[in-house]
């Protein structure tokens, strides 16, 4: 007989919970090992002092402050404060928002990297310029104002296109220290001039 | 208020018959229509349910922590939980199954925190003599006759022993069968283990047991 088994039917067996059936299988364990009636006997006594020295119930102390306590801690975490539920539709709506907006939001990355490594391959090689305007933006308030911004990997240099700004004096230039900044310089293309 | 509450609670208690889902005595409001009543949000039931139940958590507590005010502030801790979780109760165990459940992890849940709070150095405070609090028991609450007194008080000291030199595991499963009165199926549940392992549990707890306590 399986270990498992012989310590199922002997707990049950102490319990007085045992089918026939069950008796009959245990039957040959308890002619062998004739000691397990008497530690058999020896349990139902100790369970007994058991059942006298350790109580099935004890009230707590203080039975009435328990309950009343228990009253207060229960309002308190029901009292949801009005920014946590505002924040908590917010959150929920984010939550359902994010749901659909997952699948999309993934596709767009994909779909912008395949579309960089596209034009990245079919660039022409024979320019060591790229016109990287398709994924660099430079904001100007105005809207005649018009940009391209152009990278040159070799030289490690962006050249900044803008066209319909108004001629910069030579005033202009000199308040802000002149054309030239760190190892690269900034060039302003004023009236086609360089 | 208080008067109220103790009628209640003393028809409430009564006898608890085999704890059947509080069936038995026909002024006794069973546990189920208390906690079809807590789900409608109506506290006053709930209160009648703790009232109820306080008792056999805290015992449970108690027997597992051995710290009153441990004990008692994880029993509010239970309670807490229960009426929290009351809302998705949904009856297919009984409710006193149910509740030991949360007991369980809740008693586990303090006994691991403890265990990483006295990894460290032994705290000083806890020698400290005004430290200790006042309602602690430092001495017998209840003495009977003297000679009595000391067997019975050896006796369940002996045994309180016993339990304590008992894994957790074990104690809880000797516990919920012996003193709960429990069936195995309600144990695994609570537990979270199979019928299996409760009958392995109940096994060797009880055989380390008898060899604790081999003089009594």
């Amino acid at each position: 007989m399986k270990n498992d088994r012989k310590e199922e039917l002997l707990t049950r067996w102490m319990d007085d919970g045992l089918s026939a059936n069950e008796l009959k299988e245990l039957e040959p364990i308890l002619a062998s090992s004739p000691e397990l009636h008497e530690e058999r006997a020896r349990f139902l006594h100790l369970r007994k002092k058991l059942c006298e020295s350790v109580p099935r119930e004890i009230d707590p102390p203080f039975p009435d402050y328990f309950n009343s306590h228990l009253e207060k801690l229960v309002k308190a975490e029901s009292k949801v404060p009005e920014s946590e539920e505002g924040l908590g539709a917010f959150t929920a709506f984010n939550r359902r928002w994010l749901w659909w907006m997952a699948p999309a939001v993934t596709c767009a990355v994909v779909f912008a990297f395949l579309l960089g490594m596209k034009s990245a391959q079919s660039g022409d090689t024979s320019s060591r310029l790229v016109d990287s305007g398709a994924s660099s933006e430079v904001y100007s308030p105005l809207t005649n104002v018009s940009t391209q911004v152009i990278l040159d990997g070799d030289s490690d240099s962006t050249l900044l296109v803008v066209e319909g700004l108004a001629p910069l004096s030579d005033s202009d230039l000199a308040l802000s220290a002149g054309f030239f900044d760190g190892r690269h310089g900034y060039y302003v293309n004023v009236k086609e001039t360089y | 208020m208080n008067f109220l509450r103790s009628i209640a609670s003393n028809l409430l208690k009564g006898p608890l018959p085999g704890d059947a889902g509080g069936e038995g005595a026909p002024a006794e409001i069973s546990d189920a229509e208390l906690v079809d009543r807590c789900k409608e949000g109506d506290y006053g039931a709930f209160d009648l349910l703790v009232t109820k139940h306080r008792g056999r958590v805290y015992a449970m507590i108690q027997n597992m922590v051995k710290n009153e005010a441990d004990s008692w502030d994880l029993a509010q801790e239970v309670f807490v939980k229960v009426w929290k979780a009351l809302p998705r109760f949904e009856s297919r165990a009984r409710f006193s199954t149910w509740m030991y459940r949360i007991t369980h992890n809740a008693v586990y849940d303090w006994m691991r925190k403890r265990k990483m709070d006295v990894a460290g150095d032994l705290d000083d405070n806890l020698l400290d003599r005004e430290a200790i609090a006042a309602g602690a028991h430092a001495t017998p609450a209840r003495v009977s006759r003297p000679d009595e007194a000391l067997s019975q008080g050896e006796v369940r000291a002996n045994i309180e022993n016993a339990l304590e030199k008992l894994s957790p595991e074990h104690r809880e499963a000797i516990l919920l069968r012996e003193v709960q009165g429990l069936e195995y199926k309600e144990i695994a549940d609570i537990m979270d283990c199979s019928l299996g392992t409760v009958m392995s549990r109940l096994f060797y707890a009880r055989k380390k047991l008898q060899t604790l306590l081999i003089n009594i």
